[in-house]
């Protein structure tokens, strides 16, 4: 015989309980011991599941895909160790367009908003423990002196998002708003700009269905971002831009 | 596929190479798991281009968030496949496809389907035990009663809730909670000997 809150555990482990509920078992769950240990048994027969999926043969670009998109951004530990990314063409009209749309934004930042972002990131990972291991990371990047905020908007009005950059470490993190997620085949993709430089690109992005998207990436060492811009891209992104962006935000120096 | 030298380093240890930036480790993990992601996302969202953009950008967010790993918490492939579900699910949901029918043949192999488990990359013993995993899950989740497997069939590949199901199905929501706990429970006695397996996800 199963009680409700095993019911309840089952829907947790394969991740398909609706927002309240959740909310309801995960504060049940810090309590309860019984719970926790049920839950992790369940979630590993969960991810057993994987191998219930017919097995399929990838097309073999897919691997030099992923490994593309791969050299586009670096891991959140590596900062220091990679080489400079190498810079890309100069695009002036990009430029141009983007610096007189900059004109028009109001730049600031806050501690408020920043709480705001951080609290907003735990609605978006796939369980507790991945919730908070990566929100550690993002708080300790949000957090460190030298972190510069840039809001990126095209009018007053949505979607909007902003950016965290760390000048020492090169850690970005943008958190996007009312951006409804991008059409099938396509994809955000978030750019730096040095001054006088070409578009660099801090990887591709998506939103969940609710508008929020979270994105994570690191500077090539060496560029000074002067701008910051997103554009909507074919899926796998670009190695520059081929749409306008349709965000932007000049870094305040 | 290409077979690095290096395949009898752990699934974990790849991954600390990752986290470092190296790429190539990355391109070792994507050979030992590329297939199985793949194979999962398109069960999940059927076209294969959109299969190979969920997969991309699961590798993608493995790559950036290495370093977030928790080995305490499950192996490398459950986290993986764990990922590329989790955007699976956001682009099926998306789409608004999800009252969309699954057909009694998930499971079934389309003939685009290759036979037998998908090419390793790995160490021999692992790839043999990873095969024998893969038949015993399928084997396991065969043998359910039927309305149990689907109801987990739904959830898992479909993202469904228990109220979507039991609306899906046409049966009251209380006999879904339970056939998913009752499922789950005959699963969790089943797949014991292969729980706690640091190569399997």
């Amino acid at each position: 015989m199963t009680t409700a809150w095993q019911e309840t555990a089952a829907a947790y482990a394969l991740d398909v309980l609706e927002a309240p509920e959740r909310a309801e078992f995960e504060s049940l769950l810090a309590r309860s011991n019984e719970a926790q240990q049920d839950v992790a048994e369940l979630r590993e027969v969960v991810s057993l599941l994987a191998y219930a999926a017919p097995p399929m043969a990838p097309p073999a670009s897919l691997r030099a895909r992923v490994l593309r998109d791969a050299e586009q951004v670096r891991p959140v530990d590596s900062a220091r160790r990679a080489p400079n990314a190498s810079i890309a063409r100069k695009s002036a009209v990009y430029l141009l367009l983007a610096a007189s749309i900059v004109g028009m934004l109001v730049v600031g930042s806050g501690y408020a908003r920043e709480r705001d972002a951080r609290l907003g990131l735990a609605s978006t990972a796939d369980s507790l423990r991945q919730v908070i291991a990566s929100r550690d990371v993002m708080i300790n990047a949000l957090l460190a002196p030298e972190v510069t905020t840039v809001k990126l908007s095209s009018t007053d009005r949505p979607p909007s998002a902003r950016m965290y950059w760390n000048r020492t470490t090169g850690q970005v993190i943008l958190a996007a708003f009312q951006l409804p997620p991008a059409p099938q085949g396509r994809t955000y993709q978030l750019w730096g700009i040095a001054k006088g430089g070409a578009p660099v690109s801090l990887g591709t992005f998506n939103t969940l269905p609710t508008g929020e998207g979270r994105h994570v990436a690191v500077a090539p060492s060496g560029l000074t971002i002067s701008i910051g811009a997103v554009t909507e891209e074919p899926a796998g992104g670009s190695p520059q831009p081929t749409t306008t962006p349709f965000l932007v935000g000049q870094v305040s120096q | 596929m290409t077979q690095s030298p290096t395949t009898s380093a752990t699934d974990a240890e790849l991954l600390k190479r990752l986290a470092l930036g190296e790429e190539r480790a990355l391109g070792e993990l994507y050979d030992r798991h590329g297939a199985t992601a793949y194979s999962l996302a398109r069960a999940i969202v059927r076209e294969a281009a959109d299969a190979e953009e969920v997969v991309a950008e699961a590798f993608a967010q493995v790559w950036r968030t290495a370093a977030s790993f928790d080995s305490g918490r499950g192996s490398v492939v459950a986290w993986v496949t764990t990922i590329v579900r989790t955007r699976a699910l956001d682009l099926i949901r998306a789409q608004r496809r999800r009252a969309r029918v699954l057909d009694d043949a998930v499971l079934t192999a389309d003939d685009e389907a290759i036979a037998g488990a998908p090419a390793g990359g790995d160490t021999p013993d692992r790839d043999v035990e990873r095969a024998e995993a893969r038949e015993l899950v399928r084997r396991s989740l065969a043998d359910l009663p039927a309305p149990q497997r689907r109801v987990l069939e739904l959830a898992y590949f479909g993202g469904m809730s228990q109220s979507e199901i039991a609306e899906f199905l046409t049966e009251p929501l209380g006999t879904v909670k339970t056939r998913m706990r009752a499922g789950l429970e005959k699963l969790r006695t089943a797949l014991r000997p292969i729980m706690g397996s640091e190569a399997l996800p």
